[in-house]
């Protein structure tokens, strides 16, 4: 059964993000891992495949952006979502040439990254 | 997140899209445009033209291959319900004109409440509070029972500060997150005040409070400046710094003091004379 769960993993530096996050993608039936350091992220990843990592960008030491890279060179097939409070057309462009599902500027409603989640699942399966 | 603006065929309207299409391009928003018309029982022709040119203008702000919204070409209006129309067309994010019939505070926050929006903008004449269509105050109530944050575009210009009024309540993270991304949009100062009451464990409070974010603020590499202010002197700073840069007012909380100190009269008048925008947070 376990096995089946789709695998999440929040990394954001404000732990409120994930304080919100995590119990409604649960609820939903999500296996979710929060992380507020990109170091501790990176370790998880190195041992671990995620279906879908959630993202901010501007964070200390090893950034979003740097973060989703690595992400996408180990793992090509996990879909990435960037959140962000500090959105810019740049941070957009470069995160989707680095090959990442969506974007998604701070503030948003639960309901809105559950449907992007739900939609990077549905491409998840069907690849 | 998701925006809606509230759109009619005056001027202030037509002059307030080039700032929603920045705000839109850094931020892949999804955009609702909103106009209400008197009378249900036809969509009025010069209102469903003008929102028609307003999405044709935000369109021609972006290149067509790196648009985030996709064309309306095909689209048409559609009866949702007597008095709701609307058009959407769905790019890498989704785009949708609304026109509904009624007064227009009531469907404003009608349809913010239905779309759960994130932002509510809208234009403003300057005048009586601003008055749109014989509704007068219309920011102002709008702010008042919205369900999030609203934005008061009076002037199109790039603000150089983004001053932030805070209280000894607390902010909540919504309204935190507006100002980093008028922040970024601006690429603009952070200038927090943090207003003092008249009671000493709280002025502890709201001291420790702005130092919390002038380190969280410093910490993002984003110029920050930090104040404090006695409660009695707080309207005619913002009187003052309102003439260039743009305010952001946290008026959200039961206990909030501001929500005290700013009458509804004083808002008016802020929304009056201020040379540039109003963030009403909630």
């Amino acid at each position: 059964m376990e096995n089946n769960q789709t695998s999440i993993l929040i990394l954001d530096d404000e732990p409120i993000v994930s304080k919100r996050l995590r119990p409604s993608l649960e609820k939903k039936g999500y296996k979710v891992e929060a992380f507020t350091t990109s170091k501790e992220a990176l370790e998880r990843i190195e041992e671990h495949e995620f279906d879908i990592v959630v993202t901010d960008l501007k964070m200390e030491g090893v950034d979003g952006m740097q973060f989703l890279t690595l992400v996408k060179e180990k793992y090509p097939d996990t879909e990435v979502i960037v959140i962000t409070g500090f959105a810019t057309m740049a941070t957009a462009k470069e995160s989707f040439t680095k090959g990442v599902f969506d974007f998604l500027a701070k503030p948003f409603k639960l309901g809105e990254i559950a449907e992007v989640i739900a939609r990077a699942e549905a491409k998840r399966k069907r690849n | 997140m998701k925006i809606l603006v509230a759109l009619d065929t005056e001027d202030y309207s037509n002059k307030i899209l080039k700032n929603v299409a920045r705000l839109a391009g850094n931020t892949l928003a999804d955009i609702i445009f909103l106009g209400i018309q008197e009378g249900t029982e036809k969509l009025a022709g010069p209102l469903a033209d003008t929102m028609l040119k307003y999405q044709q203008d935000l369109a021609s702000c972006f290149n067509r291959e790196e648009s985030p919204y996709a064309d309306f070409d095909a689209e048409q209006w559609q009866e949702k319900q007597p008095g709701d129309w609307y058009m959407a067309s769905r790019g890498m994010k989704e785009f949708t004109l609304r026109i509904r019939s009624g007064s227009i505070v009531k469907e404003v926050l009608s349809v913010a409440r239905e779309t759960e929006c994130d932002l509510i903008i809208l234009g403003c004449n300057g005048t009586a509070g601003c008055e749109w269509n014989g509704e007068w105050n219309v920011p102002l109530r709008i702010a008042e029972g919205g369900p999030c944050s609203v934005l008061v575009i009076k002037d199109v210009k790039r603000v150089k500060q983004i001053v932030s009024i805070l209280d000894q309540s607390t902010v909540s993270q919504e309204a935190m997150e507006l100002i980093n991304q008028l922040v970024t949009l601006n690429d603009s100062g952070l200038n927090i005040v943090g207003v003092k009451g008249k009671n000493e464990r709280k002025e502890t409070e709201i001291e420790q409070r702005i130092v919390d974010l002038l380190r969280y603020y410093n910490d993002r590499k984003i110029s920050t400046w930090i104040k404090l202010i006695n409660s009695d002197d707080v309207q005619d700073y913002v009187t003052g710094a309102s003439v260039d840069a743009t305010v952001a007012l946290w008026m959200g909380g039961k206990q909030s003091l501001l929500k005290k100190i700013f009458s509804r009269t004083m808002v008016e008048k802020l929304l009056e004379t201020s040379g540039s925008s109003l963030l009403i947070l909630r």
